[in-house]
């Protein structure tokens, strides 16, 4: 079976050190994953990643899994060729047409001639494929310094063409710094917080609270779309549905109007923990951006982080509203999660919520509410919704 | 036993009138535009119907028009006022959105918009008096307000207009969005004394994307575009021959069990009414309402309480949505009705057809009682 060759460019990856090696098996594993049922085999020649991928993949795949796998800043798709200078050239006219080469602008030509054996020198090569350009381009300037376009060829076993490389994610493999659980509300904020961890080299499950009637389902259904999406860069996700009407309710009527929203927060993250327990997670990660609501003041998340011992990762504590906006349209969550379907119906919010709770205050509150058996019983009911790593649902 | 009681939202099409659409698309499908053997058999089809319907509503054939829907109507008529020179127009603040959303639009275009107010839903004909001015050239008042079912004195409000213009101003053109009144209240266009009407097929067990224009002048009349000039040139667009089959049988057949319906109807109106009483729910909808609608103030957001219904199998319509930010389209009308934002919120709507029985109204209230 013929192969297609993408070369990938690895970011940060290659400042580590000792357990460099660690972290490219994973990006590896990562991209095969995806990439899957197809076949793929990843090599590693001077720094760089070549993978080879089963020619039936189509290149809109390819893309979308390069564009969605953390640890790689860039990729570019390699055309192979006999290592023939005709056979280079006609290459070359074919395939720039789809490339960004325009006569508008400069272009460089760069050849790596590792197989030194063949008989024209890099020099040779380059002016050879400069002719292609201009013939192609009439009034495109050369830039050796710095280029609009550049043309790349390597002479190894045979001869390979590319143009210039696409962005990828940056970061590190997804897989690489342990898990967290991201506590998903269908807002715009929560996805973007789990795409950052996982450009951290995160893995993480997904956390819904769910209030039917109080919430719809459209709500539920909206939360998995958002789910499906941040999964490809988190290489797949479980999302685990609480249902907790029960215990909204319980706040509602036992609690104080006030502290409505803290003691959802302070339950949320009891649940948190217990099935962070259970599933292997070492980390909370919340959307949670300073002084955005009222329970998002120091003196409220540093409430809600006594309520567990797990550590409590806020990826956008210090960003504004613009910025989170940015990176949700970057990854697609955006147009879905400002879609109208409230993830917390106006019934358990409380008209004037408190914003400087008293730690010590509110924890004693929270117990009196003594809700261990409700959130046992969440915990229990729970249900479970998978996504493979190109976001797909899967049987749990 | 039928549990849908969102009928002021849709009906169900009911199997004569499905089966004339079915019919008509097969025996009458040429265009009545044509002049072939069978674009005349489509034509003189058309005709019958709109000759069928007429006379079952007591105008002449050539006053009504078919149009895609009430909102089709609706348009056809407030479009036409950008050809005038602009002057006043003055619509309630409890029209449907088909209306009022024409009112930023004219207003854009120099028109002096004016809402009557609606307390308790009802139009005060004395107050629509003090409103007119020699440049008004539009009034329009629904006929049967869709959230509640407050029925408008319509014959009351076209004779403060009438009343208006002898004393030598123009001619003031009177219309009325009658969507949820043929077939369900008393309702005679002509004895009212309406100018332009508008209704719809699927709010009468016909078929959705079928509705009627009534115009009681058609020669005045004068639409944007009279585009390929069907429908004597106030409405373009091959006619839906098929749709306007099955919307015959829908009229008729409300029409014609009017008289048996509404007794019925009116007693399990009051039947629920007494129930919701019993449970201490505040009734919103007054007493001379369409009986084929109530809305009522629920325990809970309105949202909530119709999905709980929901989950028992019971449809019915929410007027708000479930938000913080967010107000839907019956609770602004409610609350222009001058009705407090907390019950606006929990406003629940439940609408009744000819399917509704005696079983349907037992099973509505006992999930009534049994949701707090």
């Amino acid at each position: 079976m013929k192969d297609k060759l993408y070369l990938i460019k690895e970011g940060e990856i290659s400042l580590k050190g000792g357990n460099r090696n660690l972290f490219e098996k994973r990006l590896r594993h990562n991209i095969k994953d995806k990439l899957r049922p197809y076949s793929s085999e990843i090599d590693k020649q001077k720094g760089r990643l070549y993978a080879y991928i089963s020619e039936e993949a189509s290149d809109e795949l390819v893309e979308k899994v390069l564009k969605t796998t953390t640890g790689l800043t860039g990729y570019a798709k390699a055309y192979r060729t006999e290592k023939d200078i005709d056979a280079i050239k006609a290459k070359a006219r074919e395939i720039l047409p789809s490339s960004r080469f325009s006569s508008n602008g400069s272009f460089r030509i760069t050849v790596k001639r590792e197989d030194k054996t063949f008989p024209l020198t890099s020099h040779d090569i380059a002016i050879e494929l400069a002719e292609v350009v201009t013939s192609l381009y009439p009034d495109i300037k050369v830039d050796l310094d710095n280029p609009d376009y550049t043309l790349t060829c390597e002479i190894r076993n045979e001869a390979y063409l590319y143009t210039d490389e696409e962005k990828g994610e940056g970061g590190l493999p997804s897989g690489t710094a342990g898990k967290g659980m991201l506590l998903l509300s269908g807002g715009i904020d929560s996805p973007v917080a789990g795409y950052m961890m996982a450009k951290r080299g995160m893995r993480a499950d997904a956390i819904y609270f769910h209030a039917y009637p109080y919430t719809s389902e459209l709500a539920l259904d909206k939360v998995k779309t958002l789910a499906s999406m941040i999964a490809p860069y988190l290489q797949g996700l479980r999302l685990f549905v609480v249902p907790f009407t029960e215990g909204q309710l319980h706040i509602r009527d036992k609690g104080y109007e006030e502290e409505a929203t803290l003691m959802f927060r302070a339950a949320m993250m009891r649940t948190t923990q217990i099935l962070a327990e259970k599933n292997g997670a070492g980390a909370i990660i919340t959307g949670e951006a300073l002084s955005q609501v009222a329970s998002q003041t120091i003196d409220a998340m540093s409430f809600t982080d006594s309520m567990t011992d797990l550590l409590v990762i806020r990826p956008l504590v210090g960003m504004d509203k613009e910025e989170i906006i940015a990176k949700a349209k970057h990854i697609g969550t955006y147009e879905t999660s400002i879609l109208p379907y409230e993830d917390c119906c106006v019934v358990f919010s409380p008209k004037h919520p408190i914003t400087r709770p008293v730690k010590e205050v509110s924890r004693r509150h929270f117990e009196e509410l003594d809700m261990d058996g409700i959130i046992r019983k969440a915990v229990n009911d729970t249900v479970i919704y998978s996504f493979d790593a190109n976001g797909r649902e899967i049987d749990a | 036993m039928d549990l849908y009681f969102d009928n002021a939202a849709t009906t169900r099409l009911s199997d004569e009138a499905l089966e004339a659409y079915i019919r008509t698309e097969k025996e009458f499908f040429g265009n009545p535009s044509s002049v072939h053997r069978e674009g005349i058999k489509a034509k003189k089809e058309l005709e019958r119907i709109r000759a069928s319907i007429a006379s079952a509503m007591g105008i002449q054939p050539s006053s009504l028009f078919f149009t895609s829907g009430a909102t089709d109507s609706i348009a056809s008529v407030f479009s036409s006022l950008l050809f005038n020179e602009p002057g006043r127009i003055i619509i309630s603040s409890i029209e449907h959105e088909a209306v009022a959303s024409w009112l930023p639009i004219l207003k854009h275009h120099g028109w002096d918009t004016v809402q009557l107010k609606a307390k308790g839903g009802k139009v005060d004909p004395d107050e629509l008096a003090s409103l007119l001015t020699p440049d008004t050239k539009l009034v329009a008042v629904m006929a049967v307000n869709n959230v509640t079912g407050a029925v408008e004195d319509i014959k009351a409000l076209t004779e403060a207009v009438r009343e208006y213009e002898k004393k030598g101003g123009r001619r003031i053109f009177f219309f009325s969005d009658s969507v949820q009144a043929l077939g369900k209240v008393p309702y005679d266009i002509t004895s009212l004394g309406i100018d332009g009407a508008s209704f719809s097929g699927h709010k009468i067990n016909g078929p959705r994307g079928i509705g009627m224009l009534y115009l009681r002048n058609p020669s005045a009349f004068r639409p944007l575009a009279p585009a390929g000039g069907q429908e004597h040139g106030k409405r373009g667009g091959t006619e839906n021959l098929p749709a306007i089959a099955a919307l015959e049988k829908a009229v008729l057949s409300w029409i014609e069990r009017f008289d048996e319906e509404q007794p019925r109807i009116k007693a399990l109106n009051r039947k629920i009414r007494d129930a919701l009483t019993m449970q201490g729910l505040e009734i919103l909808s007054p007493e001379n309402a369409s009986p084929y609608i109530i809305s009522f103030v629920s325990p809970l957001p309105s949202e909530v309480y119709v999905r709980m219904l929901s989950d028992k199998g019971i449809a019915a319509s929410s007027g708000s949505a479930c938000s913080n930010n967010a107000k839907g389209e019956g609770e602004k009308i409610l609350l222009s009705m001058g009705i407090r934002s907390n019950k606006a919120r929990n406003a629940v709507r439940i609408s009744f057809s000819g399917s509704t029985d005696e079983e349907s109204a037992e099973a509505l209230i006992k999930a009534i009682k049994e949701i707090r």
